[in-house]
């Protein structure tokens, strides 16, 4: 790609034509640059998109059995509960990590930025190593976090707190959904302070001087200067906290073995996708499920480019 | 001139190697998936001996062991639904089996000619697991039998002697006595996981569905087991499982350090106690399920056959390698002397040179494990457990039938089997 | 006023010192359960392990050597492999398409946006099926390349690398331009060292889900030599033949490498390149 770049810059020179050679290659360098993704999405995700909205009007047994069934693989949506159960936590894990993870992860952010903050490079380390884990690994340990043993670190929280011990991943939807928030952010606070971080460092330090002389104090700086400097990264973490939370599955999977989750308290949109897929072997039914969680993420993320101004700036 | 001859004589004597070498057949190459790495073992083991007792058509067995059962059987699904990638030889797990032969077109080659001349030595209910159409799929590795496994340390205490156990009705007057004594229950009850339960309803002779296909969870046996341990529980005598089930970290530990008197699953569960719980050694003893009544069975549902898929190139020999390694009379000890397993094949049963030897089961547990498996004998009762509708059914329970009945309890046990099977009737 | 400021940093520290905690609790929790011989220790003692020096040892990391002739250094040579191949790639072409969608107003930007954002929404699980048949005819079955293609061309990190590159000086573009500097040059000498930051972060999250993916590899490589490191470590958690023993020696040794990736890359996009290069 880079030697397309430059050759097409030396018949610009060559043509000795500056402002035409810009105009050209202004319009076409963006179709070129793109082009590696163009083809990606077509190859590897329009073409299987299609193949499973064929799927979701197809009623699959076996390996082969094949009937067309039209409809009702959807009209059988709408009356199933779990589908609710799934969407409900789905929606109340999402709101949980947002919440976590763009507040603690903003403050943490500010702080570890500050260049009082003593030993930021340490601490900045230490949170972002869980990061590093992959959620198998996770799993191992939160499985035994949230047991329902009185030693475990929560219950003993509890017990002194004056509660007695909870068996956390068999108690309510509240218990359950709490646990994978409190899993997942352990995974992913790190990597959203890192954006932070990141988005930190594209702030002129010239405007927090500005701001000081202004009279600004640390309150003011953190509204008027920090937050809409970072709104680009506010922005991407919010979307990608809202598409990774809707479509979580792994968290389910590794805290209760085989996402068998009791009475679907921990079951997420995608969990249950999966498993009426490869448990239950309800194909059909699963790729009708996953159809309508596409169009519904589609109809949130129009939503999210317009309000949020994804791709405007300025 | 010399050296001339010895370089001739060389040259001779090699090209005379030539012809010698290229006898020795080329070994054909099968692969094998499991999702249980002994498995694996055991089937290396089998090629071993395949190579050395037919030097003239080799093996070269490939084995895969896959991380879990849902993996391992999403790739399979998948693999032969694309017509490729498939492996030859296949560990196909009971609960899932009945979705891999839906259809006209199935996965898996007939095995009859290798397991009906041998039929009269099986135990012929579990090896009917896997017929449809009179047709065999698989082979299984063990017939499962139902048993209990009793802390001996924590009966004692509480003066309860293992004999005494005989019905359910001796077993939660006893468990108040270890409860009194102990202040430990005297069994635990699986909430997420359904082979507790379901060994407990098949015992009535009781299934999820019956052998036409009709659902019929919801009838009164079923919902009685469940009365049954919902009393056990509120008397204090029985507990849910700590982790949900008996196949999680904390279920281990609670049970390693004597939480509770018994647990109930088939034989195959006891290299978790070796494996897991060694500090148990010599106090656990094995003992047939207690029974509802004197009409009660002994019900089994096997856990892994093993099919060869119509991806395999080289089926017959496929099918040679398979009864020497698990339908002949030594792969059947094996099955025991590898993998700790009860085998199908009953003629071997009273063979003191397999079942007594030493090893890490007898070791644990003592050499009588297989007299009780013997003296069952004529209780096995085989389940529906390949019925198409299984695999939704047991999820089902699992997820959402315990759970709901023994740990929520808004509902009562009759209206939540109720629901669950109007589920399964409407598919 | 100072008093204030040491009050701060106390209260700073003592925040910052619990969330770390938090954060390494686990950690600390797996280094040591590993290195325990006897299992039924750590089941028993569950998250509070009561270790006394006489149950550690090294048995553990010493048996993933000799266990299945050291079959755990195949998956980690294999992890390493495709998580380079994805990093470089993913990197490459994404940071290419977030920086024209950000820099550049074309026909059809928008529907690029829509484009991006819809792939980043989708989980991979559904598409399975449709995804191993197509591996099945470009004969990537088993292979590295059969697991680092379909999602290399990441929608996350080109989303990332639009919103990155949205906050650089759009100035510099124009001078370029001026200059008679090409479009492509642009991207490669000036707007391209400008993102280095976000090359550095990117690079390890890429290369932390390249290392950390589980199902799709699974599904593409069909061979146990094959496996990545995540999946191969999973086979030691079956519930029909559990060897924790070796699942948490294996799983300290597998963050190991993100850690000293992420060690020795943490300055190079942290620590201000940008505050000195933005002034400019």
């Amino acid at each position: 790609m880079g030697g397309v770049g430059v050759s097409l810059m030396l018949t610009g020179r060559k043509r000795g034509a500056a402002e035409r050679h810009g105009i050209n290659t202004m319009r076409i360098a963006p179709y070129l640059f793109t082009l590696p993704f163009v083809i990606s999405f077509c190859l590897f995700f329009a073409y299987p998109l299609g193949y499973m909205v064929m799927m979701s009007l197809e009623n699959i047994e076996g390996i082969s059995s094949v009937t067309f069934v039209g409809m009702k693989n959807y009209v059988r949506l709408f009356g199933d509960a779990r589908v609710m159960n799934a969407v409900r936590n789905s929606v109340m894990f999402t709101a949980g990590i947002l919440v976590l993870n763009v507040v603690l992860a903003l403050l943490l952010a500010v702080v570890l930025n500050n260049r009082q903050t003593p030993l930021r490079n340490m601490f900045r380390s230490a949170l972002y190593l869980p990061a590093l884990t992959s959620i198998i690994v996770a799993g191992i340990y939160f499985r035994l976090f949230f047991g329902s043993g009185d030693r475990t670190p929560l219950n003993s929280v509890m017990s002194f707190l004056g509660f007695g011990p909870k068996a956390w991943l068999f108690d309510t939807v509240y218990t359950g959904v709490f646990a994978l928030v409190i899993t997942s952010t352990w995974r992913w606070l790190g990597t959203n302070l890192i954006y932070f971080l990141c988005g930190l460092q594209s702030i002129p330090q010239e405007l927090y001087e500005a701001a000081e002389i202004d009279g600004a104090g640390p309150l003011q700086r953190l509204i008027y200067v920090t937050i809409p400097g970072l709104r680009p990264m506010i922005v991407f973490v919010v979307t990608v906290l809202t598409y990774g939370g809707l479509r979580m599955f792994g968290e389910s999977y590794v805290l209760w073995t085989n996402g068998n989750t009791p009475n679907n308290i921990g079951i997420t949109i995608v969990l249950y996708i999966y498993k009426t897929a490869f448990a239950r072997y309800q194909t059909g039914y699963a790729a009708a499920m996953s159809t309508l969680l596409f169009v519904v993420l589609f109809f949130i993320n129009l939503l999210y480019i317009r309000f949020l101004k994804i791709g405007k700036e300025g | 001139m010399k050296r001339f001859l010895v370089i001739l004589l060389t040259v001779c004597m090699l090209s005379a190697l030539i012809p010698a070498m290229s006898v020795a057949a080329e070994p054909t190459d099968l692969t094998f998936w499991t999702y249980v790495e002994l498995h694996s073992e055991f089937f290396e083991d089998a090629a071993a001996r395949w190579n050395e007792m037919h030097p003239d058509e080799p093996i070269n067995l490939k084995c895969e062991s896959y991380p879990t059962v849902d993996d391992m059987h999403s790739k399979l699904l998948i693999t032969l639904q694309s017509g490729q990638g498939a492996p030859d030889i296949v560990d196909v797990n009971v609960a899932k089996f009945s979705n891999f032969v839906r259809g006209e077109d199935i996965g898996f080659i007939p095995l009859n000619d290798i397991i009906e001349p041998e039929k009269d030595a099986f135990l012929e209910a579990v090896l009917d697991i896997y017929k449809k159409n009179d047709i065999y799929y698989a082979i299984e590795y063990h017939v499962g039998a139902p048993v209990i496994f009793y802390n001996t340390e924590i009966l004692d205490a509480a003066g309860v002697k293992v004999e005494d156990l005989v019905y359910w009705s001796d077993v939660a007057e006893a468990g108040k006595k270890v409860l009194e004594a102990t202040g430990k229950p005297i069994i635990t009850f699986e909430i997420a996981d359904s082979w507790c339960y379901y060994i407990m309803c098949g015992e009535k002779k009781s299934d999820w569905m019956d052998r036409d296909g009709n659902v019929i969870m919801d009838n009164q046996a079923n919902a009685d087991v469940l009365h049954f341990m919902l009393d056990m529980i509120d008397a204090g005598t029985a507990i849910t499982t700590p982790g949900g089930g008996f196949h999680t970290e904390e279920y281990y530990g609670f049970m390693g350090q004597g939480g509770a008197a018994s647990m109930l699953l088939p034989l195959w569960y006891m290299d978790r106690f070796t494996n897991f719980m060694p500090e148990l050694k010599g106090k656990i003893q094995i003992a047939p399920i207690p029974k509802w009544d004197d009409e009660s069975v002994a019900p089994v549902f096997g856990g892994t056959g093993t099919c060869i898929t119509t991806q395999c190139k080289a089926q017959d020999l496929a099918k040679r390698f398979l009864y020497e390694a698990k339908i002949s009379k030594t792969g059947s000890g094996n099955i025991w002397t590898v993998l700790g397993f009860d085998p199908l094949r009953m003629d071997i049963w009273d063979d003191d040179s397999i079942f007594k030897a030493d090893n890490v089961f007898t070791d644990y547990y003592g050499k009588e494990i297989f007299d009780i498996i013997t003296g069952m004998k004529d209780d096995f009762y085989p389940t529906n457990v390949t019925d198409p509708l299984f695999p939704a059914a047991n999820t089902l329970v699992a997820n959402e039938v315990l759970f709901k009945a023994l740990a929520e309890r808004n509902q009562t046990p009759e209206e939540i089997l109720k629901e669950a099977a109007d589920e399964l009737r409407s598919y | 006023m100072k008093r204030q400021k040491r009050s701060y940093r106390i209260f700073i520290i003592v925040l910052l010192a619990v969330f770390a905690l938090m954060a390494l609790m686990p950690f600390v929790y797996l280094v040591v359960a590993s290195l325990v011989e006897d299992m039924s220790q750590v089941f028993k003692n569950g998250l509070a392990l009561d270790i006394t020096p006489d149950m550690l040892g090294t048995g553990n990391y010493r048996m993933l050597v000799t266990e299945q002739h050291g079959v755990f250094f195949r998956w980690f040579w294999n992890s390493v492999v495709v998580t380079a191949m994805f990093t470089v790639l993913s990197l490459a072409t994404s940071s290419m398409v977030g920086y024209a969608v950000s820099v550049y107003r074309f026909r059809g930007r928008k529907i690029y946006i829509i484009m991006i954002m819809s792939t980043m929404m989708i989980p991979v699980e559904i598409l399975m099926l449709p995804l191993y048949r197509e591996m099945l005819s470009f004969r990537l079955l088993n292979t590295y390349l059969g697991v680092v293609l379909p999602f290399a061309d990441s929608s996350f990190a080109i989303y990332f690398f639009m919103q990155y590159a949205a906050s650089l000086p759009r100035e510099l573009v124009d001078a370029a331009r001026v200059d008679g500097c090409g479009e492509f040059a642009i991207f490669l000498k000036i707007m391209g060292p400008l993102m280095i930051p976000a090359f550095g972060s990117m690079g390890i999250l890429q290369a932390m889900t390249a290392w950390n993916d589980f199902l799709w590899p699974l599904i593409v490589m069909s061979t146990n030599e094959n496996f990545t490191l995540t999946v191969g470590l999973q086979t030691y958690l079956s519930p029909y033949g559990n060897n924790y023993n070796m699942l948490f020696a294996g799983a300290v040794i597998s963050v190991i490498p993100l850690m000293i990736l992420f060690l020795c890359n943490q300055n190079a996009f942290i620590s201000g390149i940008m505050a000195g290069s933005v002034k400019g």
